[in-house]
């Protein structure tokens, strides 16, 4: 049939195709001009003159001259530990929340994804707080753990789970890495749920009736058909989540700004530190482009876990 | 009996979600209902003893209020502006027209979320400042596209590729130009596409503090969310900025209650592909 379509006479209108198909090209590329003007200029450049500020001694306001390695010397050398600090805490900021949001974004789709009253209600307040501004939720998060009048504290104390004045989540290292994260699972779970939620939603349902028929128990069809159908969501979440997390500044920025004695410093916030208020924008440059190479070890690594079987 | 004792534990945990996701919330709400000398010190704080609205109608009749208001409006609407028509074009032409590299441009869109703004921040806040664009809403207006359009772009393209390809050759067969075929024919059946890459603008736009807070430091220029985080916030006032707060996040909220399932079937669009 194909062949015998082809031996014909070419028809009007097929010509006319062929003509249209030749300048197209052109007329594609002139569309996406705008996306690549916008993208270049904003995004491709500033990553390359970044590259270049963080070799030279520039200030705010100031591009400087060329100073070599001098400012990575310079953090990598330091002995104060801050830089060091940083980057372990930015892996370890990342790696334990990425985990709980994964687990509990997991549940909450699997929840979402019953039919129960209010169905619809439950799903948009848990997305809220995704939703939220950050600055505006981590505002309210910052209050809520103040040392003198925190909330948390207040509920804690009138329930008689702790003793007056209750614990000091924000002044104390530790407390304060761990409410760090607890806010960052907080506001990341529902972006997990919610695009699991549309990646189980497509799963065919013939597959769990199958299975069903087969007697595979409800783990069963968990393990066997939802997790490896929802590779591909679970791939692209878990990227988004990690790079997005890896480089968090605004929530951090709120919440502890490094503090208290640079225990919950980040190394975005560290650059940023370096960079604005304290003006030296070459070496702020030089900070935030160490996120580069070690962005790309997480997301090696996460590629690598979720790999396609063989 | 039994399968509702089953659920019971499931339940549970769900209502612990629930409490965990809206508990901030609520409390912004109390505390933007109390004045000052009660704030956080007196009485229960989770629960407004007499609501006192003063808060908001001070807040509603400040003039700095009325700039951010303004600031954001003006920033949101530019930028959703120049990221839609932009990823409408960029997506029309990487789905239906032959051009050559688009699978890698596609996989480039993509990419560029490689690139957080923690890296990009430091060169243009140089970058505008030899332009003379900071402390402008300018400043944001050309930077927060850039943010949109990779997602837009992808989500479109996505969405193009599973519409039926004839709708397209036979608009273009009967000789319809490209303007038209995308205002008549692409434009009316991508609006749910459309709305999620509004969506999505929206949220990024509202969400950043990162570049709104680097490039527009006047208090005149700054959008409420940049204002909000960046006002020290004091307990003589603090009722003041929550009830900022509440208002920057009640629009939101409703849209994200009303649109939840839209935002989800074009983040599942975007994903899933």
């Amino acid at each position: 049939m194909g062949t015998a379509t082809r031996a014909e006479p070419v028809p009007v209108w097929h010509q006319r195709r062929v003509r249209i198909y030749d300048r197209e090209a052109p007329l594609g590329y002139l569309l996406l001009v705008p996306t690549l003007v916008v993208l270049g200029i904003f995004l491709l450049y500033p990553f390359f003159f970044g590259m270049w500020l963080s070799i030279t001694d520039s200030e705010l306001g100031n591009v400087g001259k060329f100073i070599g390695l001098g400012n990575y010397r310079f953090e990598l050398r330091n002995t104060d530990g801050v830089f060091y600090g940083a980057v372990i805490n930015t892996f370890l900021y990342t790696g334990v929340t990425t985990v709980f949001k994964l687990g509990l974004g997991l549940v909450m789709a699997l929840l979402l994804n019953q039919v129960f009253p209010f169905r619809r209600f439950v799903r948009a307040a848990l997305l809220l707080p995704y939703i939220i501004p950050t600055v505006l939720s981590y505002e309210a998060w910052r209050w809520m753990f103040d040392p003198t009048f925190s909330v948390i504290n207040w509920l804690l104390v009138n329930t008689h789970l702790v003793h007056y004045p209750g614990p000091n989540w924000l002044g104390v290292p530790a407390n304060a890495m761990a409410a760090l994260m607890v806010v960052n699972v907080w506001r990341g779970t529902p972006f997990y749920a919610i695009s699991f939620l549309a990646g189980m939603q497509v799963i065919p349902v013939d597959l769990y009736e199958a299975a069903r028929v087969d007697g595979a128990r409800r783990w069963q069809q968990f393990t066997n058909i939802t997790l490896p159908l929802l590779r591909p969501v679970l791939l692209v979440v878990l990227l988004l989540s990690t790079i997005l997390t890896f480089a968090d500044f605004q929530g951090p920025f709120v919440l502890t700004n490094g503090a208290p004695y640079n225990s919950t410093q980040l190394l975005s916030i560290w650059a940023y530190q370096w960079g604005i208020p304290g003006g030296a924008i070459g070496l702020g440059a030089a900070i935030s482009l160490v996120l580069f190479p070690l962005l790309t070890i997480v997301v090696a690594a996460v590629l690598f876990m979720l790999r396609r079987p063989e | 009996m039994s399968r509702a004792l089953k659920q019971a534990p499931w339940l549970i945990f769900l209502a612990l979600l629930l409490i965990f996701a809206l508990a901030p919330f609520e409390w912004m709400l109390v505390a933007s209902l109390k004045p000052a000398d009660e704030q956080l010190i007196r009485g229960n704080p989770w629960w407004p003893d007499s609501p006192y609205w003063a808060n908001y109608t001070n807040l509603l009749g400040s003039h700095t209020f009325q700039h951010w208001l303004a600031n954001t409006t003006l920033v949101m609407t530019s930028t959703l502006a120049i990221s839609v028509v932009a990823s409408l074009l960029a997506g029309y032409a990487l789905a239906y027209l032959e051009v050559p590299f688009s699978r890698g441009i596609v996989v480039a869109l993509f990419a560029t979320y490689l690139l957080p703004q923690g890296v990009l921040f430091l060169p243009l806040v140089t970058m505008l400042s030899q332009l003379h664009l900071l402390n402008s809403p300018l400043a944001l207006i050309l930077t927060y596209p850039s943010l949109v359009i990779p997602f837009g772009t992808w989500v479109l393209w996505s969405f193009f590729r599973g519409l039926p390809r004839d709708l397209i050759d036979q608009a273009r067969v009967e000789g319809a130009r490209t303007g038209d075929i995308l205002l008549k024919v692409v434009g009316p059946v991508a609006a749910p596409a459309l709305a999620a890459v509004l969506l999505f603008g929206l949220a990024i736009v509202f969400n950043d503090y990162f570049y709104a807070f680097a490039f527009v430091s006047d208090e005149s220029a700054q959008t409420l969310v940049a204002a909000v985080g960046s006002t020290s916030v004091d307990i003589s006032d603090s009722g003041f900025i929550f009830a900022a707060v509440t208002i920057g996040v009640a629009p939101v909220a409703l849209l994200c209650a009303f649109f939840a399932d839209v935002y989800a079937r074009g983040l599942g669009a975007g994903v899933i592909d």
